[in-house]
């Protein structure tokens, strides 16, 4: 049996650091490995980028813009229906047509927007406000616009994940911008030890966590935000009121599928002081810390 | 940690949560996750996403006639080498092509009868000279994946020196009741010519043909976590001249309808890290052949490169009612004394290794087959002196791009 | 004949009864080795050398051609 070495690739993608580890017998290996993980995840990034006039996101949002309406591919189609699940389980939280908001919200200007302003826009953001049916959607409403950011990057560490297993790659680590995916515990079976974010340090850990498998994601109320008056506003807003929500500090939750693990955490952040109660509800193991800095859950329970 | 932690739920294991399972449903929905799917899956049939490519050497010697058993000609049996070739290739999303081809040389001498040894027994009259033959086959199989199920269109061709077959089928899965169970039908049609050689001069008939259409109906169950069963009919009825004309005595029925009853179990040892297989057929037909077919796999993975594979199957089968031990030319009527249609039992033991790699893998495999008088089910007075011994060896890789 | 035929409906509504197997819990079953054919071209040389020295032959496919196969 030969010796099996770790190999591990860095590379920016999705906005943010990228990196790829696993166990190969060689070289030659490991790069071809690593060279179909990095062109699906650049293949999702370039199909659902807002910043590419030829993605399908830019398409669905010249529709959107128009007021017409759109077929989609199969993949988009099973986004848009994971979409809307989760749009549903969150009673509206998660909502892909919110990025309008950002329209208003400058978290570099250190100024709140206008409530007229948000009136405005708030009546171009709303998943029941288009319609989706049969693999078409439709936009009765001008001006809307649709950005799947709170989910493809998940989905990515999710295929890659899937790819790599599927070629028989048994040991090894994907992680996209902070969201991580386990294709396998190490070669001698020992799980990777995960860091998780300090929300008032981000820089320091505040718990290592062994993960044998699934994915893990975070989210924090750090990413983005500003103090207006002595009151801090993250860039976590209500899709319904189009204000920022009173959030956890942060939120870390494991499942299975990267996606749901990102999803857990943005509708447990979104969901102000209920998202304790939504992170029960979903019974996976989780690590949420609240503005005061109290620790909830656990997350070290991670069987093999 | 208190214990209150494990009313969480790990990895893998499903929560109670309504949430959760809405969402996981939603995201293994997803067809680019399909892959994942597969990886942490389901047992419905997904589209290739690479192509693959297999060949596999397998030699095997029919043992000689023992002396005692062979009345006249050679007691040397067909020597055959058989190359197998494969190509899995996906066609855009959708769509798989598996071809198939094979390449078979045989040569050695073959049965042409029985005579009485003067007991009343058998004893077999083999022919003299060594023959040969090439046998040829082409198969192809299109595949169309749909979100729940899959349909195929097959065409072949099988080419041999004395023997010409088309053959063509239709089959389809429907996977229904949340892909825990899978319906699967087909049809197929074969088309097929024989021109045996020397016809001349052994008085053989040059040129003649059947056709076999044949349908199945199946089930697929998920039975739980770890165990699929499935079970299917198989109707085949066959027209046309289903003798063998390279014996001196044999004429059979012009039709033949038959019904094979298919079950197949699997199970996963996790602790083990292994899979048994268990597999049983009842035939029947009428020509009032009934058999048995039992087999059992043990698939042992041993790292996670290496798989080890013991397998034993067990087969009995009773004499068609025209089956005569001993050729009697006179007899009027359907009359042969192929040992393919006497009663007979026979075990097959088999050992293979399988090591593979993230894109290749490698296959060596030993299998021994014995049939018997006494191996069969019910009793059998005169076994056949024409019964078959072979040890079968294949050499074999897959590598997938 | 028509007595097995009969058998297949049966069957199927007593499998219809089984508990649900959530997706993500078939990891198992989508293993190789839990495969109908783990491997497909030596299922194929089996069937052809089964269906050349015995007297039956069908299984859960529509077959193929025949043989010579003296």
């Amino acid at each position: 049996m030969p010796q099996r070495s770790r190999y591990h690739f860095r590379f920016k993608a999705m906005g943010g650091p990228c990196s790829i580890q696993f166990y190969a017998d060689s070289e030659n290996e490991a790069s071809l490995h690593a060279k179909f993980a990095m062109d699906e995840v650049y293949r999702l990034e370039s199909k659902y980028s807002r910043y590419r006039e030829d993605s399908v996101i830019s398409q669905i949002n010249r529709a959107a813009l128009a007021g017409g309406e759109i077929a989609v591919d199969e993949e988009t189609a099973g986004l848009l229906n994971y979409a809307d699940t989760v749009w549903r389980e969150s009673e509206g939280l998660f909502d892909v047509t919110s990025g309008l908001l950002r329209q208003v919200w400058d978290f570099k200007s250190d100024q709140l927007p206008l409530q007229s302003e948000l009136d405005v826009i708030r009546a171009r953001i709303g998943w029941n406000k288009l319609t989706w049916k049969d693999g078409r959607l439709g936009f009765p409403l001008a001006g809307m616009e649709l950005d799947f950011g709170g989910v493809v990057k998940e989905y990515a560490c999710d295929r890659v994940k899937g790819f790599c297993v599927q070629r028989g790659v048994k040991h090894g680590l994907i992680e996209l911008g902070g969201d991580i995916g386990i294709i396998g515990p190490h070669s001698d079976g020992k799980p990777w030890m995960v860091g998780i974010r300090a929300p008032r340090e981000p820089d320091q850990p505040i718990a290592m966590v062994p993960l044998h498998k699934g994915g893990l994601a975070s989210s924090g109320d750090y990413e983005r935000f500003m103090l207006v008056d002595g009151v801090r506003y993250s860039h976590l807003l209500n899709p319904i009121t189009g204000w920022p929500v009173e959030s956890l500090a942060s939120v870390t939750v494991i499942a299975d599928q990267c996606v749901i693990a990102g999803s857990a955490t943005t509708v447990a952040m979104l969901k102000g002081d209920q998202g304790l109660a939504w992170l029960e509800s979903l019974g996976l193991p989780y690590l949420a810390i609240g503005r005061d800095g109290q620790q909830y859950g656990d997350i070290t329970i991670n069987r093999p | 940690m208190s214990s209150e932690i494990f009313k969480k739920s790990p990895q893998g294991v499903p929560g109670n949560s309504r949430a959760l399972n809405a969402l996981t449903t939603a995201a293994l929905a997803i067809p680019g996750m399909a892959m994942t799917a597969v990886a942490t899956g389901v047992h419905a049939e997904a589209p290739p996403t690479n192509t693959e490519v297999g060949y596999r050497y397998s030699h095997y010697q029919e043992e000689d006639v023992p002396q005692s058993k062979l009345a006249s000609g050679s007691k040397q049996r067909y020597d055959i080498d058989v190359h197998q070739f494969r190509v899995l290739t996906p066609v855009g999303e959708n769509y798989a092509v598996d071809t198939t081809f094979d390449y078979e040389t045989m040569s050695g001498a073959s049965p042409y009868g029985t005579v009485d040894d003067g007991e009343g027994n058998p004893l077999l009259v083999m022919s003299g000279a060594s023959i040969e033959d090439t046998r040829m086959d082409l198969n192809v199989k299109t595949t169309r994946y749909y979100e729940s199920g899959t349909a195929s269109v097959i065409g072949g061709y099988s080419t041999e020196d004395d023997y010409e077959a088309y053959n063509l089928g239709l089959e389809g899965t429907v996977d229904v009741n949340d892909k825990m169970t899978t319906l699967m039908g087909g049809l197929g049609y074969s088309d097929d010519t024989i021109k045996p050689t020397q016809a001349s001069g052994f008085n053989r008939v040059t040129n003649e043909s059947k056709y076999t259409a044949t349908t199945f109906l199946g089930v697929a169950q998920v039975i739980d976590a770890r165990s699929v069963f499935q079970t299917s009919i198989n109707y085949a009825y066959s027209d046309g001249y289903l003798s063998d004309p390279y014996k001196l005595v044999d004429q059979r029925p012009n039709s033949r309808s038959s019904v094979a009853w298919n079950n197949r179990y699997r199970y996963f040892f996790g602790d083990l890290d292994a899979a048994m297989h268990a597999d049983y057929r009842l035939y029947v037909d009428d020509w009032d052949l009934v058999s048995h077919t039992m087999a059992f796999e043990w698939q042992q993975n041993i790292d996670p490169n290496l798989r080890v594979i013991p397998s034993v199957r067990y087969y009995s089968q009773s004499q068609a009612d025209f089956y005569t031990p001993i050729d009697i030319a006179a007899q009027p009527g359907d009359k042969s004394s192929d040992y393919r249609l006497s009663p007979f039992g026979a075990l097959t033991f088999g050992l293979s290794a399988v090591a593979h790699s993230y894109n290749w893998k490698v296959i060596v495999s030993a299998e021994r087959y014995v049939s018997d008088g006494d191996l069969a089910l019910g009793s059998v007075e005169k076994e056949h002196p024409g019964l078959l011994q072979y040890t079968l060896v294949t050499l074999g890789f897959d590598y997938s791009f | 004949m028509n007595k097995k035929i009969l058998l297949l409906p049966v069957l199927l509504s007593s499998l219809w009864g089984c508990t649900t197997v959530q997706p993500w819990e078939r990891g198992d079953l989508a293993k190789i080795e839990m495969a109908w054919d783990p491997d497909p071209m030596k299922s194929a040389l089996r069937d052809h050398i089964y269906f050349s020295k015995e007297g039956s032959s069908g299984g859960a496919s529509s077959g193929g051609g025949g043989c010579g196969c003296n």
